[in-house]
């Protein structure tokens, strides 16, 4: 594949957006059918995890419950979103083998598919948000912060996912150190506890992309200081790792449907 | 006469799958070399410096054993293997039909799985809304279309498949072995439908291992063995 193969195949992969819209929504759709309240599973089993590990850890970190269950709240959600997208963006190809196989679609179809369907997964879990923001009383004008923000981080993933998807296509070991990684990256990543806890340590949060693409999303939430350094650091990211996308598509993307 | 297919010295070959894990590479960098992944190029051959020409209004037959290289090559003018050598050019809108279970699932109300696979297949809604009251007459599947599709017995599916399928449109018609299943009272109406269906398109490839269906159905029959075109007739 040329560069001017792989962009015609990402400029395909959004006109064709009617495929992965609706294979995004049945990929939900499926997994809940035949139960009663569906998807919204999600939402409940969210609402239940975040409610006993507010509580929970708001005594053992001794810390004002008010304050800390909005916090540790916004951040699983995010966090179950940024993780899972790191996760299942490895199989965005091998996990597409049998169409890839079947019928010529744009590869960037199948990237676009697995991030809407985690979308999906992420609106119905911000429910619980939005429920937290109004029982807490934290709503803030800068909330709708969120929207261009989260618009960003999605546009960041796009390209993640494609880079994974290429790179796990062709090194089947990748998926499993991803998967640990991002195990040990949930500790280091300020979700449960605030990047205050570790003054003397700031370079842990400062280094680690997964924080700046949290802050960047949770403070607009909390009505917290907008977090500029993070902006510049996911928008740096952006350009680096939409050139890298770009780069393995016209490099490796006609290999793709040798390697799945 | 449109040339609509023209492979010329078309290779296709496999990487191995033990060249293919990523330890090689770092053992055989650490151990500067000592243990070395024979080539990154230990590879299967699945097509092997094949020429081809195909016009508007040919039939075509792949005949061959298995492992001989039929799918491979169907793969390849659909255009979803490059090359890995050679060069194919391919003019027209393609219909692959090489796989019942493409975008079905077994979950899904045979309703839902017309949306699907003609979605796979790259039709619109809108084009899927004007068609489906045909594909589902045909399909006769009665009230079984508001079915899960794992209720259906392979007959049932495979009719549902084939009626979605045939009811796009295009240029190239690619098909890999499928009127070798069915009873023979679905075989006879869906040549009758296939028929009708080249009518409008101009080339069709069909790959088979049995002879008779090939000679029944096509203009010009080729011979595949080991990834090689050994004759045509």
């Amino acid at each position: 594949m040329s560069l001017r193969k792989a962009l015609s195949d990402i400029k395909l992969g959004v006109k064709n957006r009617h495929v992965w819209l609706t294979f995004g929504w049945i990929d939900i759709k499926l997994r809940y059918r035949r139960s009663t309240i569906g998807p919204f599973w999600i939402t409940i089993s969210i609402a239940v995890m975040v409610l006993s590990l507010g509580i929970l850890y708001s005594q053992i970190f001794n810390q004002d419950i008010k304050v800390y269950l909005p916090f540790v709240g916004c951040g699983l959600i995010l966090w179950f979103f940024i993780s899972g997208l790191l996760n299942e963006g490895c199989t965005a190809f091998i996990g597409a083998e049998g169409q890839i196989k079947q019928i010529k679609q744009p590869l960037s179809l199948y990237v676009l598919r697995l991030l809407w369907r985690n979308i999906i997964v992420f609106l119905h879990n911000f429910l619980v948000i939005i429920i937290i923001v109004l029982y807490f009383k934290i709503f803030h004008w800068q909330i709708f912060l969120f929207i261009p923000m989260f618009l960003l981080i999605c546009a960041l993933f796009y390209f993640i996912t494609m880079i994974l998807g290429i790179v796990c296509a062709r090194y089947r070991d990748i998926p499993q150190i991803v998967l640990t990684l991002t195990q040990v990256l949930m500790f280091i990543t300020p979700v449960f506890w605030q990047k205050e806890f570790i003054a003397k340590h700031t370079w842990v949060t400062t280094v680690n992309p997964a924080f700046h693409m949290l802050e960047l999303l949770r403070n607009p939430i909390l009505g917290k200081e907008f977090p500029f350094f993070s902006l510049y650091f996911v928008i740096a990211m952006l350009f680096i790792l939409a050139a890298l996308a770009i780069f393995l598509m016209a490099r490796y993307g006609r290999r793709i449907s040798y390697w799945v | 006469m449109d040339t609509l297919v023209h492979g010329e010295n078309v290779s296709v070959s496999f990487p191995v799958f033990g060249s293919r894990s990523i330890k090689n590479t770092v053992i055989s960098s650490i151990t500067g070399g000592c243990i070395k992944v024979v080539d990154n190029t230990l590879t299967v051959s699945a097509l092997d410096n094949v020429s081809f020409l195909f016009q508007s209004g040919e039939r075509i037959g792949l005949w061959g054993q298995n492992g001989s290289g039929k799918t491979t090559l169907l793969r390849l003018i659909a255009g979803i293997y490059a090359p890995t050598n050679g060069k194919i050019t391919v003019n027209g809108k393609i219909a692959s039909l090489l796989n019942i279970s493409l975008g079905m699932d077994q979950e899904a109300t045979g309703i839902e799985n017309i949306y699907l696979r003609a979605l796979m297949m790259g039709l619109t809604h809108k084009e899927i809304d004007e068609k489906i009251d045909e594909i589902i007459e045909y399909s006769e599947l009665g009230e079984y279309i508001n079915f899960p599709l794992k209720t259906y017995s392979t007959g049932m599916n495979m009719r549902l498949a084939f009626s979605i399928s045939t009811s796009i449109a295009a240029d190239i018609v690619l098909m890999d072995e499928w009127l070798s299943v069915g009873d023979v009272s679905f075989v006879e109406k869906a040549k009758k439908r296939l028929n009708g269906m080249l009518e409008q398109s101009n080339l069709l490839v069909l790959a088979s291992h049995n002879r008779e269906i090939l000679e029944s159905t096509c203009t010009k029959i080729i011979k595949l063995e080991h990834g090689r075109i050994v004759g045509s007739a």
